[in-house]
């Protein structure tokens, strides 16, 4: 065995190198695979932060919210003839940020959660 | 870059997936497969539909693997004498050509899902080597049927949390990606430290 590796690394110094570095990316990639999927499995991190491209029907699945709540917080009308618009466009035409846009989700969010008679919620 | 292409989802549909999924078998480095569950996500949230998905993603990737398979069959007969000349490069090519006739089939087919990453360049060495066209085909079929069905299917089942998934999946598939490469090295490393039997001339 010393004798083989003796041998590679006076015959195949690159190679033997390449092994090593592979080697070590097994090493992070299982490290990251192992955090990110304690990070998927707490339930603390369910609510994920909106991005540009997810759309408000998108929302209200992530969320788990019925399509009017997350409507009215976007200023989006769900029954609109263009089914998908992205967070981003709804941003820019309504002259907000996309943190203006979470806050109205996370408040809309709050209040739908919190309130023991939504059942008689309606759309409107 | 990434967020721009899934922002387009929005205003295209499953023609961003088309394009994308066809582009990323060719080496474009598009993020494919983050397409594919985030498109898979806005199915089950009602934006799309979950066989239009599908097939677009299907499609795509079968055209972006033949497209390089043929680019790099038409560039192999180009080489053909290039390669020819020298006793080094002909080695390697004649070695890939036994390498493709020996575990062509599975290696296609496991470089379109398992250790996807790999996949653009098997499609390339398959034209390269001139590797049946019809097996080439058909396992690659097969393997894309697998990559996409995961990653679609993946992105519906659990389209709530799209962005922590796709990031468990990314470091799955590179690590996978890593063992492999680590696998091959080794096995090559192994042979090529075999000492060679000296012939030496026995002494008087």
């Amino acid at each position: 065995m010393i004798s083989r590796l003796k041998h590679l690394w006076q015959n195949h110094r690159i190679a033997l190198a390449l092994f090593c570095a592979t080697v070590a990316l097994i090493g992070y990639f299982a490290v990251q695979t192992i955090s990110s999927a304690i990070y998927w499995m707490d339930p603390k991190h369910h609510d994920q932060p909106i991005k540009p491209w997810m759309t408000p029907r998108y929302i209200a699945q992530s969320y788990d919210l019925p399509p009017f709540v997350v409507g009215s917080a976007l200023l989006f009308e769900m029954d609109a003839p263009t089914r998908r618009v992205s967070l981003d466009d709804i941003a820019t035409r309504n002259s907000l940020t996309l943190d203006d846009l979470q806050d109205r989700i996370d408040a809309a969010a709050a209040a739908w959660r919190a309130d023991p008679n939504r059942e008689n919620w309606v759309s409107k | 870059m990434t967020e721009l292409i899934l922002t387009l989802v929005a205003d295209y549909g499953v023609w961003i997936v088309f394009f994308v999924t066809f582009a990323s078998c060719l080496a474009v480095p598009v993020p494919s497969s983050l397409l594919m569950l985030t498109a898979g996500g806005f199915a089950s949230a009602g934006d799309l539909s979950l066989p239009s998905v599908f097939a677009a993603a299907f499609i795509g990737a079968i055209l972006g693997d033949n497209a390089g398979y043929w680019i790099a069959r038409g560039l192999g007969n180009r080489l053909n004498d290039w390669l020819a000349r020298n006793k080094n490069r002909a080695a390697m090519r004649d070695k890939s050509t036994a390498y493709m006739a020996k575990w062509g089939g599975s290696s296609v087919f496991f470089s379109c899902w398992l250790v996807a990453p790999l996949g653009p360049y098997v499609n390339y060495v398959s034209g390269m080597t001139r590797f049946s066209w019809l097996k080439f085909a058909l396992w690659g079929m097969a393997g894309e049927v697998v990559w996409v069905g995961l990653y679609v299917g993946l992105g519906y089942v659990f389209a709530d949390s799209l962005t922590t998934i796709s990031s468990v999946l990314s470091n799955a598939s590179g690590l996978v990606t890593a063992i492999a490469i680590a696998i091959g090295l080794a096995i090559w490393l192994w042979r090529a430290s075999k000492p060679k039997n000296d012939v030496r001339t026995p002494q008087n």
